[in-house]
């Protein structure tokens, strides 16, 4: 038992982690991209009639930005269900891609710690 | 309409305005802005008719800044209704829920009062959010009002049409609606934005101002939202630290701290695996989807909370982390120092 609260203690430290870069660069990158992007991509067919109406305001605005996050991290993946048929080139210095790749990367690694942290969570709480 | 007709209904259908005269003003210019699309005779009838109400106007081409001027304006409008406040002040009237509450929390079980007082800083951090939420929502939104004043004072000065000044008015007040969406609610109660943006035809009062009054109640609304939110982050951190200051014994901070980390960790954990999700799912999300997200963070911040105490108590609690993060002491000396409010459960039950 005592292992399992070591794991999890040690699952606690890379989420708190994990999470200070994740939302430290979402805040650096909700600031720097939709200057740059929304020019060209916060319009239909990329977002829906709703979606530009609600994203324009803090939060939801944040939304906007994960997905031009998303769109510079991993073009392929997210030009197969929102971005479907963009072919322009984005006007984004390499540096910002690299900080995006970060991002995204810290997004699905804190997911991945959220799967194991909840599972033994549950499992205390339910049959300990 | 003809001049006859005109001078007909300039006397039978007007409201009387007292016009404080603003330097550069002259008594044709002050005409245009409230009887658009004028021709040279009605002007002239209509500088008469002002010379007759006003005697000490002797000649039309010589008046001062700061002088009053009696003026009959068109009563084309409907006066404004009276705004529906109610919803932005505190109520006095009747105060019954407060002993109803305090009975629901005699009556609780010694469960859901810990429920409760678990969950009350997860409810108060919520709450903080949403009232950011408003105060953004209605500073953004304000300046739309003054785009209708000023569509206003250009359609009155034969700058735009009648037409074109009604379809821009319809699209301000199309655009605010979409804008506000539910935070309407709090602002004008039932009342839809079109029927509280009326222009006013009230005797002595300038045509905008039910709009200039909105303007001000509205960004009045965005700085109440504002400190309260604030302020109940502020209170979502005293009562955790409160808690923690309050125990009797170093367990039952050692379980306070490791409940609150556990659950604060588990929020973080879930606002990440939440944003990844939506992202990969490309759905979207409106206020009501933000809040249910947000309502999410904080039940899954608390079963996690207990789930990671159940396992600690399970270990035997051997470690102290109340003493050797320092929080314990941090709290105590914060509550000596004034800076954490002392609540009592009835207080808690009232928050």
């Amino acid at each position: 038992m005592e292992m399992l609260f070591h794991v999890t203690l040690g699952l606690m430290g890379f989420g708190v982690l994990i999470g200070l870069v994740y939302f430290s660069l979402w805040a650096v990158l909700h600031k720097m991209l939709p200057p740059v992007l929304d020019p060209l991509l916060f319009r239909e067919p990329w977002f829906q009639k709703s979606e530009l109406v609600n994203y324009q305001f803090f939060p939801l605005s944040l939304i906007r930005s994960l997905n031009y996050s998303y769109l510079l991290a991993w073009p392929d993946m997210a030009k197969r269900r929102r971005f479907k048929g963009l072919d322009r080139k984005l006007p984004v210095r390499a540096g910002l891609i690299v900080l995006c790749r970060i991002h995204i990367s810290a997004a699905f690694a804190g997911t991945l710690v959220a799967i194991f942290y909840f599972s033994i969570a549950l499992y205390a709480l339910f049959f300990l | 309409m003809s001049t006859a007709a005109f001078a007909t209904s300039y006397t039978q259908n007007f409201d009387t305005l007292l016009y404080r005269v603003r330097s550069g003003d002259s008594l044709s210019k002050i005409l245009y802005r409230y009887h658009a699309g004028l021709n040279d005779e009605q002007l002239s009838l209509l500088i008469q008719q002002v010379q007759a109400d006003n005697p000490s106007i002797i000649n039309p081409d010589l008046i001062k800044p700061d002088q009053l001027i009696r003026l009959k304006i068109p009563q084309q409008y409907c006066a404004a209704p009276r705004p529906n406040h109610h919803l932005l002040t505190v109520r006095t009237d009747n105060q019954y829920w407060v002993p109803e509450l305090e009975r629901t929390w005699n009556r609780s079980t010694r469960e859901e009062r810990d429920l409760m007082s678990t969950l009350l800083p997860a409810l108060i951090g919520l709450g903080s959010a949403k009232m950011s939420m408003i105060d953004t929502t209605f500073s953004t939104n304000a300046p739309l009002m003054r785009e209708m004043v000023t569509n206003h004072e250009n359609y009155k000065a034969g700058e735009k049409t009648k037409g074109q000044y009604d379809y821009q008015r319809r699209k301000l007040v199309a655009q605010l609606t979409t804008n506000l969406g539910p935070t309407n609610l709090i602002l004008n109660g039932t009342q839809r934005p079109t029927e509280v943006l009326r222009i006013s035809r009230s005797k002595g009062i300038a045509p905008t101002a039910p709009i200039e009054t909105e303007f001000r109640r509205m960004q009045r609304a965005a700085r109440i939202a504002k400190s309260g939110g604030v302020l109940l982050t502020g209170v979502s951190l005293g009562v955790a630290c409160h808690q923690i200051a309050n125990a009797s014994t170093q367990r039952q901070k050692n379980d306070i701290l490791v409940e609150s980390a556990g659950g604060l960790v588990g929020g973080i954990l879930y606002a990440i695996g939440t944003s990844v999700a939506l992202v990969l799912i490309a759905s979207p999300v409106g206020w009501v989807g933000g809040l249910a997200i947000g309502l999410g963070a904080a039940v899954t911040g608390y079963a996690t909370g207990q789930g990671v105490l159940k396992l600690y108590d399970a270990t035997g609690a051997k470690i102290d982390f109340a003493k050797q993060s320092g929080i314990g002491a941090l709290c105590s000396s914060a509550r000596k120092a004034g800076f954490v409010p002392s609540f009592s459960s009835s207080t808690l039950s009232v928050l």
